[in-house]
């Protein structure tokens, strides 16, 4: 028994400095990230033997609170990388610099500058450069967008690098952490690395970790993907979306080389946040200005078409005119070189909203529309059998319907202001990614440069004869078909005319005649447009020549009004008038120029401050989590000095029973040498 | 709680970052004066600063329009007093010439200064504005207003007139057309043929024994068409309707239905304060059953120009003595004052429009200032900072951070190992 006291002095001697060496670590890493404190564990040896052994060197560590620091990483650095996102497209948004409104209200200050003086060719030309400035701010406003958007993409490719080379080192580390374990060896340091690589790898994507044997980490992916299976890592890729090349997407490959799209199961963290940024805010936010740069564009075109320049003709688009969307067939479709396009028929219905075309089955189809999800199949939509039909339906408003001209093999759906065209072979299960709007901003361009060729004034003059005794005057002349083919542009509208009011009929109705006065000696009634009842205020329709004239109060009988084509009346500014009034018209959707950018800064304020409470919500989550976590397993100084003390003294104690030992020694050896 | 080293000294830290950032956040707000710096913040806020800041846009429009409106009025206005003064002047002449001790050197004399004032007058209703453009030419701004050839004036504009906009529902008219301010003088009233057979009407013919009467015929039938009829391969009637279809009663009252004519004699029509003959076509010429002509009433305008014109060729010519000359020329005098009584009254009743529609621009630019204030406000009210607020805030915050740094101070140096050495 007498050896065992040396032992016992050695063995306190050799645990106490294993435990003093451990609180030295323990200080030395108080500001290593990810370090987990450790405490050694000691016992008693096993009766009959006496003596200490230290059995284990403990992480002190929580797998709960690890856990969930992981969880609110995630949450919270999808939160962060959104909300960081949005706050720059917010700060491009509330600059007065970069403001589409302020833009649009100076290119209708000098649109009035015209109106004042609508002769005064400098106006002219300063109302073409505020028109050609508008275009360009909207194209830059485009194209700062699309800017952020590649940035947000290629932020996405680095991270997707990021999260590959996270994964192999946990791969790595699984292993050799295993092999320290079977061998019985200390593996603390690489667990607290792989800990801290699942915290990064959760940074950017939601990271779920299980352990069947408490040594391995499997780790999984958002909705359940495996990323790390024991010593191999599947390896994510970016790639062109299949569905829109402009767009990225992210793939996945497992080790025995199965591939899937993952785009949106990334769950949350950084990657997550920055694909619903994209997603959800910046797309739309484009496609919504690019309806503004349409339905802006085409609008005004449509009623500066109705107006005569200083050169006597029918004025020209003023804006480039922006007819068609964006259609993309996907890339998996089975059947290549259909032909599919994208037209307006009413740019006031267009909703800035993205939608998809898909073939459902043998002669089913249906449009989804992906900004509500709102889906209308073709079977439930009204059907009709011409495009006669379908442009009838159109103008009247009966949307959604379709017509399939099954001659020539082609679909035409239309809905929301648009028709979408589909010429080929439909194979079930192939869609099509329908942007009417998204390339919109982009492509607003001023066309007219020529300010002679600004169409200000009517191109009719109506007038009353100078005999007329009541008091009917004109109050608005209407033209409501400048197109291309009509009648007034090709010069060949029926003009003179000459309204003449007749005495009143057996009712008391004061009615009127409309003749033909191009031959001023023998005018000839027009058909159709005899003994007309007068009603003060009520246009008065010249359907084939495309214009309407609208009189107020009483007239006389024998009151005459000529109607003749506006030959050199170019102090006129009806249309500039008309042009203007354009600004408070509700003509997007429902509300004005104005107010739709307004709506927009507003939803995209919403979002951002959205963003902003939920990135100060998680980002609280996050702290007081990690707070837990340190609280188990971060190093306390105090503590560790304490500890100090407590295994020194121990350690001079144990250093004591050794000496005991010796003296114990030295008396028995005197005692028997004596 | 156990508390880890660590976490003392992030939670301070973290503690005096987000005390910095918000001293940032509100200093950047007192400097930059705006209430909001990010749509985040207050994204209703931004949507009505777009509206409002559309109104106010939209006011300066208006003011801006109302004063170029208020130039061109007032520059008709200043056109119209002068023409007002020299038709004064004309009359003054006008009178003089017409006293009966004047001789023919005289007039000679008075005639050339009628004709320096002619000539003004034509002047004046030929103004341009500062760009060029001629003010009394309706939509034809680039036409010169009246343009005188052979000594006659012929205006070359039209009746339009251009109106602006001052307020968010109020237009106002800015130009006046010649066309009603000058072309004020009526003439002769008359009927004008149309149709297959409006040879049949002889304009000579007409007799108007009673201009309002006549007048107020026309008003009360509107065109008055003639059918014609062949009741027999050898008999013609014809018959008057007014535009309603209803038959025309002579002026005894006779109902102008399925009056025979034969060719060799005009018919002749006797209406209220009206007779005109009509040679209605038989044979050969006739055009068939129904319609064949409508007569319509006209009644050509005329300007003091022409008129004045008139007058003083009239003056030059020496009367030798005629009594019949000098009493046509005393008749041409008085008319000529009737004239002149007609085209001033034009012109006052325009200058008085004008002179309301410049009250009207007047009352605009009040309520559209009144508007501005109140807009103004409210976009003070949704964007502007409340710098008092703002800086007890700031103060507030300095305050934090200064007592973050202060605790910090206190609680760095303590640690056990000052203790055990």
């Amino acid at each position: 028994m007498s050896s065992s006291i040396l032992s016992i002095g050695v063995q306190a001697l050799n645990a106490n400095q294993t435990a003093l060496s451990y609180v030295g670590q323990n200080i030395a890493n108080v500001n290593t990230e990810g370090y987990t404190r450790q405490t050694v564990q000691m016992s008693t040896q096993q009766p009959p033997v006496l003596g200490v052994e230290v059995t284990d060197i403990k992480r002190m560590t929580d797998m709960f609170m690890v856990r969930q620091v992981w969880a609110d990483t995630s949450t919270f650095s999808s939160n962060e990388a959104y909300s960081q996102k949005i706050a720059q497209l917010d700060s491009l948004l509330v600059s007065d610099a970069t403001s589409l409104s302020t833009s649009m209200d100076s290119y209708f200050a000098s649109l009035q500058q015209v109106v004042d003086d609508p002769l005064f060719i400098a106006n002219r030309e300063l109302f073409l450069a505020e028109a050609d400035s508008l275009a360009n701010s909207f194209n830059s406003f485009d194209s700062k967008l699309r800017s952020q958007s590649d940035l947000v993409n290629t932020e996405i490719r680095s991270m997707v690098d990021s999260v590959n080379s996270i994964t192999e080192n946990i791969a790595s580390l699984n292993v050799q952490i295993g092999k320290l374990e079977a061998a019985g060896q200390n593996s603390n340091s690489l667990q607290d690395e792989r800990d801290l690589l699942v915290k990064q790898l959760s940074g950017y994507v939601t990271a779920n970790v299980t352990s069947q044997d408490g040594v391995t980490y499997n780790v999984t992916m958002g909705t359940g993907q495996p990323l790390v299976i024991g010593n191999s890592a599947a390896k994510l890729d970016v790639r062109n979306s299949a569905a829109d090349p402009t767009q990225i997407d992210i793939f996945m490959s497992n080790a025995s080389g199965v591939e899937a799209r993952v785009t949106n199961q990334l769950g949350s963290g950084a990657i997550g946040g920055l694909v619903q940024y994209r997603d959800n805010v910046l797309q739309p936010t484009i496609s919504e200005i690019g309806r503004l740069a349409i339905v802006f564009s085409e609008t005004m075109n449509q009623q500066h078409r109705k107006g005569m320049d200083l050169n006597g003709e029918m004025g020209q688009d003023l804006f480039a005119p922006i007819k068609t969307g964006q259609v993309t067939a996907h890339a998996d479709n089975e059947s290549k070189g259909v032909s599919t396009r994208v037209d307006f028929y009413n740019v006031e219905e267009l909703t800035g909203s993205d939608y998809r075309f898909d073939v459902t089955g043998i002669d089913t189809y249906r449009v989804t529309r992906l900004s509500d999800g709102a889906k209308f199949n073709l079977d439930d939509m009204n059907v009709v059998t011409s495009s006669a039909d379908l442009l009838a339906a159109e103008q009247a408003g009966n949307t959604p319907v379709y017509f399939e001209d099954t001659v020539n093999g082609t679909l035409q759906v239309s809905m929301d202001g648009m028709t979408f065209t589909l010429k080929g072979n439909k194979a079930t299960g192939d869609s099509y990614l329908i942007q009417p709007t998204r390339t919109g901003a982009q492509l607003m361009d001023a066309e007219l440069t020529n300010p002679k060729m600004l169409a200000l004034a009517s191109p009719l003059r109506v007038e009353p004869a100078t005999s007329n005794s009541g008091n009917a005057e004109v109050t608005s002349i209407t033209i409501t078909n400048a197109e291309d083919t009509s009648p007034l542009r090709a010069g060949d509208a029926i003009l003179p005319l000459e309204i003449v009011f007749n005495a009143p009929d057996a009712t008391g109705q004061i009615t009127y005649t409309v003749y033909d006065n191009r031959d001023p000696d023998n005018p000839v009634a027009m058909t159709g447009m005899e003994n007309l009842p007068y009603t003060a205020g009520e246009p008065i329709t010249f359907e084939t020549d495309g214009y309407e004239v609208v009189l107020e109060n009483q007239p006389e009988p024998g009151d005459r009004f000529t109607i003749e084509f506006n030959t050199d009346g170019y102090s006129d500014n009806s249309n500039a008038l008309a042009m203007s009034d354009l600004q408070d018209k509700r003509l997007v959707n429902g509300f004005s120029y104005q107010d739709t950018y307004g709506q927009m800064l507003a939803k995209v304020g919403t979002q951002a401050s959205n963003a902003e409470v939920a990135y100060t919500a998680s980002r609280a989550v996050k702290i007081s989590s990690e707070d837990a976590l340190q609280s188990v397993a971060g190093v306390n100084l105090d503590e560790e000095a304490a500890r100090l003390v407590q295994y020194q003294q121990a350690y001079s104690a144990a250093a004591q029973i050794i000496s005991a030992y010796q003296t114990m020694f030295d008396s028995l050896i005197s005692a028997v040498r004596s | 709680m156990r508390i880890s080293t660590g976490q003392i000294f992030s939670n301070a830290n973290r503690n005096m970052l987000e005390n910095q950032s918000s001293l940032v956040d509100i200093q950047d707000k007192i400097s930059s004066g705006k209430k909001f710096t990010s749509l985040a913040e207050d994204p209703v806020g931004a949507n009505r600063v777009v509206s409002l800041k559309r109104e106010l846009a939209q006011l300066d429009m208006f003011q801006s329009n109302i004063d170029a409106s208020r130039r061109r009025l007032e520059l008709e206005e200043t056109t119209l007093d002068n023409l007002n003064i020299a038709s004064d002047r004309m009359r003054e002449l006008i009178l003089q010439a017409a006293n009966g001790t004047q001789g023919q050197a005289d007039r000679e004399i008075i005639a050339t200064e009628l004709e320096e004032l002619v000539e003004y007058a034509a002047g004046l209703m030929n103004t341009q504005d500062a760009k060029g453009e001629y003010l009394f030419s309706g939509s034809r701004g680039n036409a010169q207003t009246y343009v005188e050839e052979d000594g006659r004036y012929t205006y070359q504009g039209d009746a339009t007139t251009r109106s602006i906009q001052i307020a968010s529902a109020l237009y106002v008219e800015s130009t006046d057309a010649g066309q009603s301010l000058f072309e004020s003088i009526n003439g002769e009233p008359g009927l004008r043929a149309t149709g297959a057979a409006r040879g049949a009407f002889d304009a000579d013919s007409l007799e108007i024994g009673d201009k309002d009467a006549f007048a107020q015929l026309m008003r009360t039938t509107g065109d008055m068409s003639i059918e014609v009829q062949q009741p027999t391969p050898t008999t013609y009637s014809f018959t008057l309707r007014d535009s309603a279809g209803n038959v025309i009663n002579d002026v005894n009252g006779n109902p102008l239905q399925d009056i025979a004519y034969d060719g060799t004699a005009v018919s002749t029509v006797e209406l209220e304060g009206v007779t005109f003959e009509l040679d209605l076509p038989i044979g050969a010429s006739y055009p068939g059953d129904g319609e064949a002509l409508k007569l319509s009433y006209e009644q050509p305008q005329s300007n003091i120009l022409n008129e004045m014109m008139d007058t003083i060729e009239m003056m030059r010519n020496p009367t030798m003595g005629s009594e019949e000359l000098k009493a046509q020329l005393d008749e041409r005098f008085a008319m000529t004052l009737d004239q002149l009584d007609e085209s001033q009254e034009r012109l006052s009743e325009s200058i008085s429009a004008i002179g309301s529609r410049l009250n009207k621009l007047e009352d605009a630019e009040l309520a559209n200032t009144d508007f501005k204030l109140m807009t103004e406000g409210t976009l003070s009210a949704v964007q502007d900072l409340d710098y008092a607020s703002a800086s007890t805030e700031l103060a507030k915050r300095k305050l934090a951070l200064e007592a973050a740094y202060a605790s910090f101070g206190k609680i760095q140096d303590l640690s056990l190992f000052n203790y055990i050495r």
